[in-house]
């Protein structure tokens, strides 16, 4: 089947409807013959036998007297009659004890007893002759038996003539079926291959208005019609996606020159913001750089003022009433305090402008040096919660942030039982310090005002400060990338939260660890 | 198997019989007699009498031997041998001459006599009665009684069938015409046997050839 189907497989259509009509008939028509001709055979056999038994009877019968009177001649009289049946090749007729009584040759020249078997039946088909047995009965009684042997060569010859007229008329038959094949299969090939040709031109040339052509209503013609209406279909979407296609070119073009417009848009107002960036810096830095030299010029004078104060206080003191040394204290202490507020205006200005080298800081220890520094009082109890980690970074700064925070924790507890906690964790490559307390607390819409300079929430008689603290702290946090924030309750206490980033630590530890090897190498 | 047995005597003869013709010839009376009783039986199958004559089935065919014969006991060994599915037997009848001596009460054992041998079938008329054969034949005329002789002129005085002994082999002639009287019909096959066959009419193709011969 494999073959075939290989063979099959690149013919066309055409072709193969004719080779199946051919196949299919020459199988019926070969089977045809064969079955004919068998049936021929075994009819002329049946025949032959018949015809036989028929002679045999009446041989048979008309040899009943010379048998009995045991006349030879009579009896070879009657086998004579054979002569008019030339298929009958030999007989003869047994008495009932089975002696030889006549016998009768076809050929004359031929007297040989020929053998007949016959170990069952009446007759039996044997060396190419059929052999028939009668028993020739009178009165009852078996007197004799009559042995006919006809030969088969007539049947042979009969089938070998119907065999030649059944190939003759099967080969005409071929023939005729051959061309009525070639000539019909066209009825169901035809549109096939018109419909294969249409479909080809309609793939090769994508022109899908072009039609087949329906000429019948079967099952062709239904595969016409979808393809008509498939073909149909395309064609309007087709149409359709070119439309949509044609709209959406304008709404592209539409849009990209709206983008375009937009772009420039953004690249104007971006080199605006960078203009305003560069003004800003700029500004920012002559800002500082003011402010830097301000503190730094203003400190002069200062210091003249507060020794003057202190002098005026040393020499004349004596001189003066109690509310003149009254108002020269007042005078020290405000010197004192401004002289504060520019050192606090110079530290944050000086934060980012100089820089230090980083190095390995063990903050643990950091964080216990700026206690020791602070010396909390009695009642305040300061203490790390966890290990607190190893960071790369510049020293000053970071003592400044946790110096603020936990002074600032120190300076305004207001509890008799007072504590201060500090701890770590980690969270999304960032170290998140706190610093908590149960101080005063917060309000909560303080809590974006205390890290604006100069913002202090209590009296500044009450605390001696700078309002710089948190303004500074801030500022260094976000300098290395980080944020603060405040969570509080007021009366029970705040907690002050900072992030430091990891990522940056662990780059800058490596190499910091790195030049460390190197000199000590 | 029984069957079988009871057929043995038959065989015996018949076979004794085909052994004589196989020679080719009768050497002896005896066997010219134990052909001819076998003949005899053999006619009965290939003739048919008519209806009537054979009515009663359990009425048995009789072969009557009239004169004074030469078969001796041969007819003993066929004994109760069926024919036409009948009991055939053989009944022997004193000849006309031999009735005509005995003188006074000759007339009455004649007639008598002739009532017999009316209902036999077959009747075969021995040599002894040469005389009375006329006689014989004419008085059984009538009563489909196949006659069969062994004399030259038998057909002659109207008997139907008679053995001819031609080189040694025993053979037979019909007498179609008196076989016609007689209402009985001899099978084809049997005439054909016949060395010849007596028909004023029309003598059949077969006879002819054996008279030319």
């Amino acid at each position: 089947m494999v073959h075939i189907r290989i063979l099959f497989a690149n013919t066309t259509i055409k072709n193969k409807l004719t080779a199946v009509i051919m196949l299919t008939s020459i199988v019926g028509i070969l089977a045809g013959l064969a079955g004919f001709i068998f049936w021929d055979y075994f009819d002329a056999k049946r025949n032959m036998v018949a015809d036989l038994s028929t002679h045999a009877a009446i041989i048979a019968d008309n040899s009943k007297a010379a048998v009995q009177f045991e006349d030879v001649d009579g009896a070879k009289e009657t086998l004579k009659a054979l002569r008019a049946t030339p298929s009958i090749i030999y007989a003869r007729i047994s008495d009932k004890d089975g002696k030889i009584f006549v016998a009768y040759n076809r050929d004359p020249n031929d007297s040989s007893m020929h053998i007949l078997n016959f170990s069952y039946g009446s007759y039996n088909f044997s060396n190419n002759r059929l052999n028939l047995r009668r028993d020739i009965v009178l009165d009852n009684e078996k007197i004799g038996v009559l042995y006919l042997q006809s030969d088969l060569s007539e049947i042979r010859r009969g089938v070998v003539k119907t065999g030649t007229i059944g190939i003759v008329i099967a080969a005409a038959v071929i023939c005729v079926t051959y061309f009525l094949s070639s000539k019909l299969q066209r009825v169901i090939s035809g549109p096939i291959l018109r419909l294969a040709q249409v479909a080809k031109d309609v793939s090769e040339n994508k022109d899908y208005k072009v039609r087949a052509v329906k000429h019948a209503n079967d099952e062709i013609g239904q595969l016409i019609e979808a393809f008509n209406k498939m073909l149909f279909e395309i064609q309007k979407r087709d149409l359709e996606l070119l439309e949509i296609n044609e709209k959406l070119e304008v709404r592209v073009r539409e849009r990209t020159a709206d983008l375009m417009v937009a772009n420039r848009r953004l690249e104007d107002l971006n080199k605006e913001l960078q203009q305003t960036i560069k003004q800003l810096t700029s500004a920012n830095r002559e800002l500082s750089e003011f402010a830097h030299v301000a503190a730094h010029d203003l400190k002069a004078p200062l210091r003249a003022i507060g020794s003057l104060a202190g002098i005026i206080i040393e020499d004349y003191g004596h001189k003066l009433d109690e509310d003149g040394k009254k108002y020269l204290d007042t005078l020290v202490r405000r010197t004192e305090r401004m002289s504060e507020l520019i050192n606090g205006i110079l530290r944050y200005s000086e934060i980012g402008r100089i820089t230090s080298e980083k190095e390995s800081l063990d903050i643990n220890r950091l964080v216990e040096d700026v206690i020791t520094s602070l010396s909390p009082p009695d009642n305040i109890k300061v203490s790390l919660e966890n290990t607190l980690p190893m960071f790369c970074c510049e020293k000053t700064p970071i003592i400044q942030v946790f110096q603020n925070l936990i002074g600032n924790a120190i300076k305004y507890m207001d509890k008799t039982e007072g504590y201060i906690k500090i701890n770590c964790y980690e969270q999304k490559g960032m170290y998140t310090f706190c610093v908590s307390d149960n101080g005063p607390g917060i309000e909560e819409k303080y809590f974006g005002k205390i890290f604006t300079m100069f913002q202090t929430l209590t009296r500044r008689d009450d605390f001696e400060s700078t309002g710089i603290g948190l303004a500074m702290v801030k500022k260094i946090v976000e300098l290395y990338g980080g944020k603060i924030w405040v969570e509080s309750t007021v009366g029970l206490g705040s907690s002050f939260y900072f992030t430091l980033p990891k990522e940056k630590q662990k780059k800058e530890m490596n190499k910091y660890a790195k030049l460390k090897t190197n000199s000590i190498n | 198997m029984s069957g079988m047995k009871k057929h043995i005597p038959w065989v015996l003869l018949l076979c004794l019989s085909a052994a004589v013709f196989a020679q080719g010839a009768v050497d002896s009376t005896d066997k010219e007699y134990q052909v001819k009783a076998a003949f005899l039986y053999n006619f009965i199958k290939f003739v048919d009498w008519p209806e009537e004559k054979l009515a009663d089935v359990n009425e048995p065919i009789i072969i009557g031997i009239i004169g004074k014969d030469s078969f001796s006991d041969i007819f003993e060994a066929l004994e109760d041998k069926k024919i036409k599915n009948k009991m055939v037997i053989v009944q022997k009848f004193k000849g006309f001459e031999e009735l005509k001596k005995d003188g006074q009460h000759a007339q009455a054992e004649l007639e008598a006599q002739i009532q017999r041998i009316r209902k036999c079938h077959l009747l075969f008329v021995c040599s002894s009665e040469t005389n009375s054969e006329k006689d014989i034949i004419n008085s059984v005329r009538g009563h489909n009684v196949l006659t069969v002789g062994e004399r030259e002129d038998f057909m002659e005085s109207g008997g139907i069938i008679n053995f001819v002994v031609e080189e040694k082999k025993v053979r037979f002639e019909v007498n179609l015409d008196a076989c016609e009287k007689e209402k009985l019909k001899i099978s084809s096959q049997l005439l054909k046997l016949a060395k010849k066959v007596i028909k004023q009419k029309q003598q059949p193709r077969r006879a002819d050839k054996q008279i030319q011969g």
